[in-house]
Protein backbone atom coordinates (compact mmCIF):
# COMPACT_ATOMS: atom_id res chain seq x y z
CA UNK A 1 0.00 0.00 0.00
CA UNK A 2 1.46 3.27 -1.14
CA UNK A 3 1.72 6.24 1.07
CA UNK A 4 -1.29 8.12 -1.21
CA UNK A 5 -3.46 5.14 -0.59
CA UNK A 6 -2.79 4.56 2.95
CA UNK A 7 -3.88 8.88 3.10
CA UNK A 8 -6.88 7.72 0.43
CA UNK A 9 -8.39 4.71 2.61
CA UNK A 10 -7.43 6.78 5.80
CA UNK A 11 -9.94 9.86 4.11
CA UNK A 12 -12.87 7.50 3.29
CA UNK A 13 -12.98 6.12 6.26
CA UNK A 14 -12.70 9.42 8.22
CA UNK A 15 -15.37 10.74 6.68
CA UNK A 16 -17.61 7.08 6.92
CA UNK A 17 -17.25 7.30 10.78
CA UNK A 18 -18.50 11.06 10.81
CA UNK A 19 -21.25 10.36 8.63
CA UNK A 20 -22.12 7.07 10.10
CA UNK A 21 -21.74 8.54 14.20
CA UNK A 22 -24.08 11.76 13.20
CA UNK A 23 -26.78 9.79 11.35
CA UNK A 24 -26.63 6.43 13.41
CA UNK A 25 -26.17 4.19 10.02
CA UNK A 26 -22.74 2.62 10.77
CA UNK A 27 -21.04 4.42 7.78
CA UNK A 28 -21.55 1.42 5.25
CA UNK A 29 -23.10 3.52 2.60
CA UNK A 30 -20.65 6.10 2.23
CA UNK A 31 -17.36 3.65 2.50
CA UNK A 32 -18.77 0.58 0.38
CA UNK A 33 -19.14 3.58 -2.58
CA UNK A 34 -15.97 5.21 -1.50
CA UNK A 35 -14.12 2.39 -2.03
CA UNK A 36 -15.28 0.71 -4.66
CA UNK A 37 -16.35 3.43 -6.84
CA UNK A 38 -13.47 6.28 -5.67
CA UNK A 39 -10.50 3.47 -5.11
CA UNK A 40 -11.69 0.54 -7.26
CA UNK A 41 -11.31 -1.85 -4.87
CA UNK A 42 -13.76 -5.01 -5.77
CA UNK A 43 -17.07 -4.79 -4.31
CA UNK A 44 -17.02 -7.90 -2.45
CA UNK A 45 -13.95 -6.79 -0.72
CA UNK A 46 -15.17 -3.12 -0.23
CA UNK A 47 -18.18 -5.03 1.56
CA UNK A 48 -16.04 -6.87 3.87
CA UNK A 49 -14.23 -3.77 4.50
CA UNK A 50 -17.20 -1.66 5.08
CA UNK A 51 -18.54 -4.39 7.41
CA UNK A 52 -15.55 -4.11 10.17
CA UNK A 53 -15.76 -0.61 9.46
CA UNK A 54 -19.90 -0.35 10.59
CA UNK A 55 -18.41 -2.41 13.81
CA UNK A 56 -15.87 -0.27 14.62
CA UNK A 57 -18.21 3.13 14.13
CA UNK A 58 -20.39 1.48 16.43
CA UNK A 59 -17.71 0.28 19.08
CA UNK A 60 -16.39 4.28 19.33
CA UNK A 61 -20.10 5.77 18.94
CA UNK A 62 -21.66 3.47 21.33
CA UNK A 63 -18.91 3.80 24.01
CA UNK A 64 -19.80 7.53 24.16
CA UNK A 65 -23.50 7.22 23.99
CA UNK A 66 -23.44 4.72 26.71
CA UNK A 67 -22.09 7.21 28.93
CA UNK A 68 -24.29 9.77 28.00
CA UNK A 69 -27.09 7.52 28.59
CA UNK A 70 -28.63 7.82 25.26
CA UNK A 71 -28.79 4.54 24.38
CA UNK A 72 -32.19 2.71 25.38
CA UNK A 73 -30.29 -0.68 26.37
CA UNK A 74 -34.02 -2.42 26.87
CA UNK A 75 -34.73 -1.58 23.47
CA UNK A 76 -31.62 -2.43 22.15
CA UNK A 77 -31.45 -6.02 23.69
CA UNK A 78 -34.86 -6.80 22.71
CA UNK A 79 -34.66 -5.71 18.78
CA UNK A 80 -30.89 -6.84 18.14
CA UNK A 81 -31.96 -10.48 19.20
CA UNK A 82 -34.11 -10.10 15.75
CA UNK A 83 -31.74 -8.34 13.87
CA UNK A 84 -28.99 -11.03 13.91
CA UNK A 85 -31.51 -14.00 13.68
CA UNK A 86 -31.82 -11.83 10.24
CA UNK A 87 -28.37 -10.75 9.42
CA UNK A 88 -27.11 -14.69 10.22
CA UNK A 89 -29.80 -15.89 7.85
CA UNK A 90 -29.10 -13.04 5.01
CA UNK A 91 -25.56 -13.90 5.43
CA UNK A 92 -26.23 -17.65 5.01
CA UNK A 93 -28.81 -17.00 1.80
CA UNK A 94 -26.52 -14.29 0.37
CA UNK A 95 -25.64 -16.58 -3.06
CA UNK A 96 -29.19 -17.79 -3.21
CA UNK A 97 -30.90 -14.25 -3.63
CA UNK A 98 -30.85 -12.37 -7.15
CA UNK A 99 -29.65 -9.04 -6.52
CA UNK A 100 -31.65 -7.06 -8.82
CA UNK A 101 -35.09 -7.64 -7.31
CA UNK A 102 -33.75 -6.80 -3.71
CA UNK A 103 -32.17 -3.86 -4.37
CA UNK A 104 -35.31 -2.43 -6.35
CA UNK A 105 -37.40 -3.36 -2.84
CA UNK A 106 -34.48 -2.23 -0.57
CA UNK A 107 -35.02 1.41 -3.17
CA UNK A 108 -38.43 1.68 -2.29
CA UNK A 109 -37.97 1.08 1.74
CA UNK A 110 -35.41 3.64 1.64
CA UNK A 111 -36.96 6.17 -0.03
CA UNK A 112 -40.72 5.49 2.25
CA UNK A 113 -38.34 5.32 5.24
CA UNK A 114 -36.89 8.62 3.91
CA UNK A 115 -40.53 10.45 3.40
CA UNK A 116 -41.26 9.29 6.97
CA UNK A 117 -38.03 11.10 8.19
CA UNK A 118 -38.79 14.14 7.22
CA UNK A 119 -39.32 16.73 10.07
CA UNK A 120 -42.71 17.93 10.10
CA UNK A 121 -44.52 20.16 12.73
CA UNK A 122 -47.31 17.41 13.67
CA UNK A 123 -43.95 15.25 14.36
CA UNK A 124 -42.79 17.59 16.34
CA UNK A 125 -44.74 18.01 18.64
CA UNK A 126 -45.96 13.49 18.95
CA UNK A 127 -42.98 11.92 18.45
CA UNK A 128 -40.88 13.38 21.18
CA UNK A 129 -42.95 12.18 23.28
CA UNK A 130 -41.66 8.69 25.03
CA UNK A 131 -44.21 6.48 26.23
CA UNK A 132 -43.97 2.86 26.41
CA UNK A 133 -44.63 0.93 23.13
CA UNK A 134 -48.14 -0.75 22.40
CA UNK A 135 -47.99 -4.08 21.94
CA UNK A 136 -48.94 -4.30 18.70
CA UNK A 137 -45.96 -1.48 17.53
CA UNK A 138 -43.24 -3.91 19.08
CA UNK A 139 -44.55 -6.27 17.13
CA UNK A 140 -44.46 -4.36 14.28
CA UNK A 141 -40.34 -3.62 15.28
CA UNK A 142 -39.68 -6.44 15.70
CA UNK A 143 -40.57 -7.96 12.72
CA UNK A 144 -39.27 -4.78 11.10
CA UNK A 145 -35.86 -5.15 12.77
CA UNK A 146 -36.16 -8.68 11.72
CA UNK A 147 -36.32 -7.68 8.22
CA UNK A 148 -33.64 -4.79 8.27
CA UNK A 149 -31.33 -7.70 9.76
CA UNK A 150 -31.69 -9.60 6.56
CA UNK A 151 -31.66 -6.96 4.56
CA UNK A 152 -27.80 -6.16 6.24
CA UNK A 153 -26.72 -9.17 5.68
CA UNK A 154 -27.96 -10.00 1.81
CA UNK A 155 -26.25 -6.37 1.34
CA UNK A 156 -23.43 -6.12 3.73
CA UNK A 157 -24.42 -2.71 5.46
CA UNK A 158 -24.89 -2.11 9.17
CA UNK A 159 -29.03 -1.98 9.10
CA UNK A 160 -28.96 1.36 11.19
CA UNK A 161 -31.01 2.86 7.88
CA UNK A 162 -33.71 -0.01 9.06
CA UNK A 163 -33.02 0.56 12.92
CA UNK A 164 -33.33 4.71 13.18
CA UNK A 165 -36.80 4.47 11.27
CA UNK A 166 -38.05 1.73 13.46
CA UNK A 167 -37.12 3.10 16.76
CA UNK A 168 -37.81 6.75 15.87
CA UNK A 169 -41.67 6.08 14.10
CA UNK A 170 -42.49 2.93 15.58
CA UNK A 171 -41.33 3.25 19.16
CA UNK A 172 -41.57 7.23 19.27
CA UNK A 173 -38.08 7.90 21.11
CA UNK A 174 -36.80 11.18 20.03
CA UNK A 175 -34.10 11.11 16.41
CA UNK A 176 -31.04 11.50 19.43
CA UNK A 177 -31.90 8.33 21.17
CA UNK A 178 -32.91 6.18 17.81
CA UNK A 179 -29.79 6.98 16.35
CA UNK A 180 -28.02 6.70 19.75
CA UNK A 181 -29.38 3.02 20.54
CA UNK A 182 -29.02 2.18 16.57
CA UNK A 183 -25.22 2.63 16.49
CA UNK A 184 -25.24 -0.13 19.36
CA UNK A 185 -27.46 -2.44 17.39
CA UNK A 186 -25.83 -2.07 14.59
CA UNK A 187 -22.28 -3.50 16.36
CA UNK A 188 -23.58 -6.76 16.95
CA UNK A 189 -25.74 -7.23 13.38
CA UNK A 190 -22.46 -6.13 11.64
CA UNK A 191 -20.17 -7.95 13.86
CA UNK A 192 -21.76 -11.25 13.23
CA UNK A 193 -21.57 -10.60 9.33
CA UNK A 194 -18.16 -9.37 9.72
CA UNK A 195 -16.86 -12.89 11.24
CA UNK A 196 -18.46 -14.32 8.40
CA UNK A 197 -16.38 -12.60 5.91
CA UNK A 198 -13.21 -12.96 8.52
CA UNK A 199 -14.11 -16.55 8.29
CA UNK A 200 -13.86 -17.26 4.66
CA UNK A 201 -10.88 -14.79 4.18
CA UNK A 202 -12.77 -12.24 1.94
CA UNK A 203 -11.34 -9.05 4.09
CA UNK A 204 -7.92 -7.29 3.27
CA UNK A 205 -6.53 -7.07 6.42
CA UNK A 206 -4.29 -4.22 5.62
CA UNK A 207 -6.36 -1.96 3.52
CA UNK A 208 -9.27 -2.89 6.42
CA UNK A 209 -6.72 -1.72 9.73
CA UNK A 210 -6.36 1.15 7.55
CA UNK A 211 -10.18 2.12 7.24
CA UNK A 212 -11.12 1.24 10.66
CA UNK A 213 -8.25 3.58 11.82
CA UNK A 214 -9.82 6.64 9.91
CA UNK A 215 -13.52 5.11 10.80
CA UNK A 216 -12.51 5.45 14.65
CA UNK A 217 -11.25 8.98 14.48
CA UNK A 218 -14.21 10.30 13.16
CA UNK A 219 -16.62 8.57 14.65
CA UNK A 220 -15.50 9.06 18.21
CA UNK A 221 -15.12 12.74 16.75
CA UNK A 222 -19.04 12.71 15.98
CA UNK A 223 -20.13 11.10 18.58
CA UNK A 224 -18.54 14.20 20.96
CA UNK A 225 -20.20 16.62 19.06
CA UNK A 226 -23.25 14.94 18.56
CA UNK A 227 -25.05 16.51 21.67
CA UNK A 228 -24.54 20.05 20.10
CA UNK A 229 -26.72 19.33 17.10
CA UNK A 230 -30.35 19.45 16.84
CA UNK A 231 -32.15 16.61 15.21
CA UNK A 232 -34.02 18.77 12.93
CA UNK A 233 -31.24 19.42 10.52
CA UNK A 234 -29.54 15.85 11.12
CA UNK A 235 -33.55 14.70 10.07
CA UNK A 236 -32.89 16.22 6.90
CA UNK A 237 -29.73 15.24 6.07
CA UNK A 238 -30.70 11.26 7.31
CA UNK A 239 -33.60 11.96 4.66
CA UNK A 240 -31.63 13.24 1.73
CA UNK A 241 -29.12 10.38 2.48
CA UNK A 242 -31.57 7.41 2.20
CA UNK A 243 -32.52 9.33 -0.85
CA UNK A 244 -29.16 9.05 -2.62
CA UNK A 245 -28.92 6.00 -1.41
CA UNK A 246 -31.95 4.56 -2.96
CA UNK A 247 -31.49 6.24 -6.36
CA UNK A 248 -27.55 4.41 -6.18
CA UNK A 249 -29.05 0.99 -5.55
CA UNK A 250 -31.81 1.58 -8.22
CA UNK A 251 -29.87 2.65 -10.86
CA UNK A 252 -27.27 -0.47 -9.99
CA UNK A 253 -30.33 -3.08 -10.16
CA UNK A 254 -31.26 -1.67 -13.65
CA UNK A 255 -27.89 -1.48 -15.09
CA UNK A 256 -28.04 -5.03 -13.57
CA UNK A 257 -30.88 -6.57 -15.23
CA UNK B 1 -34.18 7.19 40.46
CA UNK B 2 -35.62 3.78 40.49
CA UNK B 3 -33.77 0.83 40.81
CA UNK B 4 -34.30 -0.28 37.61
CA UNK B 5 -32.77 2.70 36.29
CA UNK B 6 -29.82 2.28 38.83
CA UNK B 7 -29.39 -1.23 37.32
CA UNK B 8 -29.42 -0.04 33.85
CA UNK B 9 -26.85 3.25 34.64
CA UNK B 10 -24.76 0.54 36.04
CA UNK B 11 -24.80 -1.66 32.85
CA UNK B 12 -24.07 1.49 30.39
CA UNK B 13 -21.15 2.03 32.84
CA UNK B 14 -19.68 -1.60 32.83
CA UNK B 15 -20.77 -1.85 28.88
CA UNK B 16 -18.79 1.26 27.94
CA UNK B 17 -15.24 0.54 30.02
CA UNK B 18 -15.14 -3.05 28.57
CA UNK B 19 -15.49 -1.87 25.04
CA UNK B 20 -12.66 1.41 25.91
CA UNK B 21 -10.83 -1.41 26.71
CA UNK B 22 -10.97 -3.89 23.82
CA UNK B 23 -11.15 -1.49 21.65
CA UNK B 24 -8.04 0.03 22.81
CA UNK B 25 -6.05 -3.28 22.32
CA UNK B 26 -7.62 -3.51 19.14
CA UNK B 27 -6.34 0.14 18.16
CA UNK B 28 -2.95 -0.83 19.41
CA UNK B 29 -2.58 -4.17 17.70
CA UNK B 30 -3.61 -2.27 14.40
CA UNK B 31 -0.77 0.12 15.03
CA UNK B 32 1.51 -2.53 15.65
CA UNK B 33 0.65 -4.06 12.77
CA UNK B 34 0.86 -1.05 10.37
CA UNK B 35 4.55 -0.28 11.99
CA UNK B 36 5.69 -3.73 11.74
CA UNK B 37 4.44 -3.94 8.25
CA UNK B 38 6.59 -0.49 7.51
CA UNK B 39 10.03 -1.38 9.01
CA UNK B 40 9.67 -4.86 7.00
CA UNK B 41 8.86 -7.26 9.75
CA UNK B 42 5.76 -8.44 7.02
CA UNK B 43 4.68 -11.52 8.71
CA UNK B 44 4.34 -9.75 12.43
CA UNK B 45 2.70 -6.86 11.20
CA UNK B 46 -0.17 -9.62 9.70
CA UNK B 47 -0.56 -11.29 12.53
CA UNK B 48 -0.74 -8.29 14.74
CA UNK B 49 -3.43 -6.88 12.40
CA UNK B 50 -5.61 -9.75 11.78
CA UNK B 51 -5.79 -10.55 15.96
CA UNK B 52 -6.65 -6.41 15.77
CA UNK B 53 -9.21 -6.64 13.30
CA UNK B 54 -10.40 -9.80 14.83
CA UNK B 55 -10.86 -8.17 18.62
CA UNK B 56 -12.42 -4.91 16.78
CA UNK B 57 -14.98 -7.24 15.61
CA UNK B 58 -15.69 -9.26 18.15
CA UNK B 59 -16.33 -6.65 21.09
CA UNK B 60 -19.74 -5.72 20.61
CA UNK B 61 -20.72 -9.57 21.01
CA UNK B 62 -18.02 -9.83 23.76
CA UNK B 63 -19.85 -6.85 26.01
CA UNK B 64 -23.46 -8.20 24.60
CA UNK B 65 -23.28 -10.93 27.71
CA UNK B 66 -22.06 -8.72 30.37
CA UNK B 67 -25.16 -6.33 29.30
CA UNK B 68 -27.49 -9.36 29.49
CA UNK B 69 -25.60 -10.57 32.98
CA UNK B 70 -26.30 -7.18 34.80
CA UNK B 71 -29.67 -6.95 33.32
CA UNK B 72 -30.29 -10.44 34.46
CA UNK B 73 -31.22 -9.09 38.13
CA UNK B 74 -34.77 -8.78 37.91
CA UNK B 75 -35.05 -8.79 34.29
CA UNK B 76 -34.68 -12.08 32.99
CA UNK B 77 -36.57 -10.84 29.80
CA UNK B 78 -33.76 -8.70 28.40
CA UNK B 79 -31.15 -11.25 29.42
CA UNK B 80 -32.68 -14.08 27.60
CA UNK B 81 -33.06 -11.95 24.30
CA UNK B 82 -29.41 -11.02 25.15
CA UNK B 83 -27.83 -14.45 25.41
CA UNK B 84 -29.96 -15.60 22.41
CA UNK B 85 -28.54 -13.24 20.51
CA UNK B 86 -25.09 -14.07 21.10
CA UNK B 87 -26.43 -17.58 20.44
CA UNK B 88 -27.35 -17.21 17.16
CA UNK B 89 -24.35 -15.03 16.48
CA UNK B 90 -22.48 -17.65 17.57
CA UNK B 91 -24.15 -20.22 15.54
CA UNK B 92 -24.11 -17.96 12.27
CA UNK B 93 -20.16 -18.09 12.87
CA UNK B 94 -19.86 -21.82 12.97
CA UNK B 95 -21.97 -22.65 9.86
CA UNK B 96 -19.74 -20.33 8.08
CA UNK B 97 -17.15 -22.16 8.88
CA UNK B 98 -18.47 -25.34 8.57
CA UNK B 99 -19.30 -24.34 4.91
CA UNK B 100 -15.53 -23.25 4.41
CA UNK B 101 -14.32 -26.21 5.12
Amino acid sequence: MTGIEFAEVLGVGFAAGIVGSLLGVGGGVVLVPGLSLLLGMPFREAVATSLVSVVATSVAGSIVYLRGGLIELPIAVELQFFTVIGAVGGGLMVAMVPEGPLHLAFAALLVYAGLSMMPTRRAESTRQVVRPARRGERSLAATASLGGGLVAGLLGVGGGIIFVPVIHLLLRRSFSVAAATSIYMIGITAGSGALVYLIRGDVVAPVTAVAVLGVLFGSTLAAHARGRIADRPLQVAFALLLFYVAFKMASHSVGNG
Amino acid sequence: MSGTDRRIAVVRSRAALLMTRLVAVGVVLLAVGAVASVVGWVHAGSIATSVGLVTITVTPLIVLPVIGHRLLRGDRAHAWYAWSTLVVALVGAIVALWSRS
